[in-house]
């Protein structure tokens, strides 16, 4: 196991992209001859995080339907089950909060049960509200982290989330983004704002954050998500028929899904990566990805160039 | 690919959308019949001309639209979707110009085979949209029905006012809407929704080629 220094310098992480892999996340045994979870530590505090997490855009958006409430019970169980404890949604995603404290209250999550939502409103009275509206839905007390969804009224929302979390009713604050848009302007807030986590696109095909923001999270000792690993089922359905090249085996992929995961999860600078599903079999598919062994860097360019060529 | 991209930005999926009218139905039931009462009774006042019934349709056309505004977008969709808020609004504001359109009670005259294509709309909304339903395999409470859901009281409008019953101001929401249920239901795989705009691209296509003829009539 490595210990991981909480603020990465540049030299330091650029040595452990050349070691990669297992010399920048923090395996867990938790069974013998299992492959270990993985876990990376958020740089702030040292705290670890599983690599793998979930998302709930669209996959839990189900209304009061109970028969669809319970079916996404059963994935968040699976979640738990494998270790997962982040869960991320958002008062965009519709029911989802909801449904996510419905199923969170249902299935006892673990101590170390890791809420995470947005605030998305341009209107700093509505922000309040809506703030609280979280609280309410997810039947927590303390939110592991509140991000200012799309950057949307951030003037507003990161000093009330300074305050909350000074209060102890938040542990981190972060700002999101997705589908690799207002990058300049999330990069002059990695800059020039305190912030624990990011979220941010990043997959094997979407790679631009490589370029700055990531490197500005090392430096900076920002914590980040990435979202939209499959590019919401894209990068699957484009990569369906094209079977997985025999060395994907060396990283203990068997399928598509969790060889575009370990490929995200592999990067020294992404803390974590949160698909959305809502079925038990993908879930559970999901999570096997958050076991050793990861890619390293030479393999993570064979990776890229198989995505290229299918 | 282009099905995929559209449905992105939708914040539910299909399914969750047949759960959701599931649910509504349940929560409604049986004011369905009362609407398709009603809506019955606007097609039996068009074909027959009964000249109360057919005073009366703008007032019951506004109801259903009042209530898909009010009760299906803001009370239960609202759930899935926050932009059903602006929807249900606008269903409102339709409502509203039905009422005016009742008020202002002049008759706008009337072509045969447009009344008549209408009418054959009227009842597409009323009957055929569920048969369609039941054919897709769609399982009986989630189906979605004129009077109380948005696409079929599209539909059955655009078929009212295809009859010469309605104004060219009654035209737009209709049409702006049958455009949206298109793309979502398209991206979602939701077929209710993909019904009104070919039909109602036929209508104004029919009703703006037999518009001299009304006028000479």
């Amino acid at each position: 196991m490595t210990s991981s220094d909480a603020r990465l310098n540049r030299r330091a992480a650029l040595g452990r992209i050349a070691a990669l892999g297992a010399a920048a996340v923090l395996p867990r045994a938790f069974a013998a001859a299992t492959p270990e979870r993985l876990y990376r530590r958020i740089p702030v505090s040292g705290e670890q995080v599983p690599t793998i997490g979930m998302g709930t855009w669209r996959t839990f958006n189900v209304g009061t339907s109970e028969s669809l409430i319970a079916d996404r019970c059963e994935v968040l169980a699976r979640l738990i089950e494998a270790g997962g404890t982040m869960v991320d949604s958002s008062p965009m995603y519709g029911s989802a909060e909801a449904v996510v404290g419905d199923c969170s209250a249902r299935n006892a999550p673990p101590p170390d049960w890791f809420p995470v939502t947005k605030v998305w409103t341009s209107s700093a009275d509505e922000g309040v509200k809506q703030i609280e509206r979280s609280f309410a839905l997810w039947r927590v007390e303390t939110f592991a982290l509140f991000q200012v969804h799309n950057l949307v009224g951030w003037r507003h929302h990161l000093p009330l989330l300074r305050e909350m979390q000074q209060e102890g009713r938040i542990r981190y604050v972060g700002i999101t983004t997705s589908h690799g848009r207002r990058h300049d302007e999330l990069e002059d807030l990695m800059r020039s704002e305190p912030l624990d986590f990011v979220q941010l696109t990043y997959n094997l095909a979407d790679r631009d954050a490589e370029e700055r923001l990531l490197p500005i999270a090392r430096d900076r000792g920002i914590a980040v998500i990435a979202n939209r690993p499959f590019r919401r089922g894209a990068l699957i359905l484009r990569l369906a028929g094209h079977p997985l090249p025999a060395w994907a085996a060396e990283i203990g992929c068997d399928t598509v899904p969790q060889f575009l995961l370990k490929f995200i999860i592999s990067h020294p600078d992404i803390t974590c990566a949160i698909p959305a599903t809502s079925r038990v079999d993908h879930m559970v598919e999901n999570m096997q990805a958050m076991l050793a062994p990861l890619p390293d860097r030479e393999m993570r360019g064979r990776m890229i160039e198989w995505l290229e060529a299918a | 690919m282009l099905k995929a991209a559209v449905a992105d930005y939708i914040p539910y999926t299909g399914e969750a959308l047949r759960a959701l009218v599931g649910t509504y139905n349940a929560a409604i039931w049986p004011l369905q019949f009362g609407f398709l009462a009603a809506l019955l009774a606007v097609i039996i006042g068009t074909g027959g001309r009964v000249g109360t019934l057919c005073r009366l349709a703008p007032l019951v056309l506004a109801a259903c639209w009042a209530w898909c505004g009010l009760v299906f977008y803001q009370r239960h969709f609202a759930l899935l979707d926050w932009s059903a808020h602006h929807a249900g609004w606008l269903f409102c504001g339709q409502a509203a110009l039905l009422v005016l359109a009742a008020a202002t009670g002049t008759t706008v005259p009337q072509n045969r085979i447009t009344r008549i294509v209408g009418m054959v709309v009227m009842l597409f909304a009323l009957g055929a949209v569920p048969l369609i339903q039941w054919l897709s395999g769609l399982p009986l409470e989630t189906f979605a029905l004129a009077g109380v859901t948005p696409a079929a009281t599209v539909l059955f409008t655009a078929g009212w006012l295809a009859g010469g019953s309605g104004r060219w101001w009654l035209w737009p929401v209709p049409f702006a809407w049958s455009l949206y249920g298109f793309v979502t239901g398209w991206a979602l795989g939701y077929s209710p929704d993909m019904l009104p705009l070919p039909v109602i691209v036929i209508l104004l296509v029919i009703v703006f080629l037999r518009r001299p003829a009304a006028a000479n009539s």
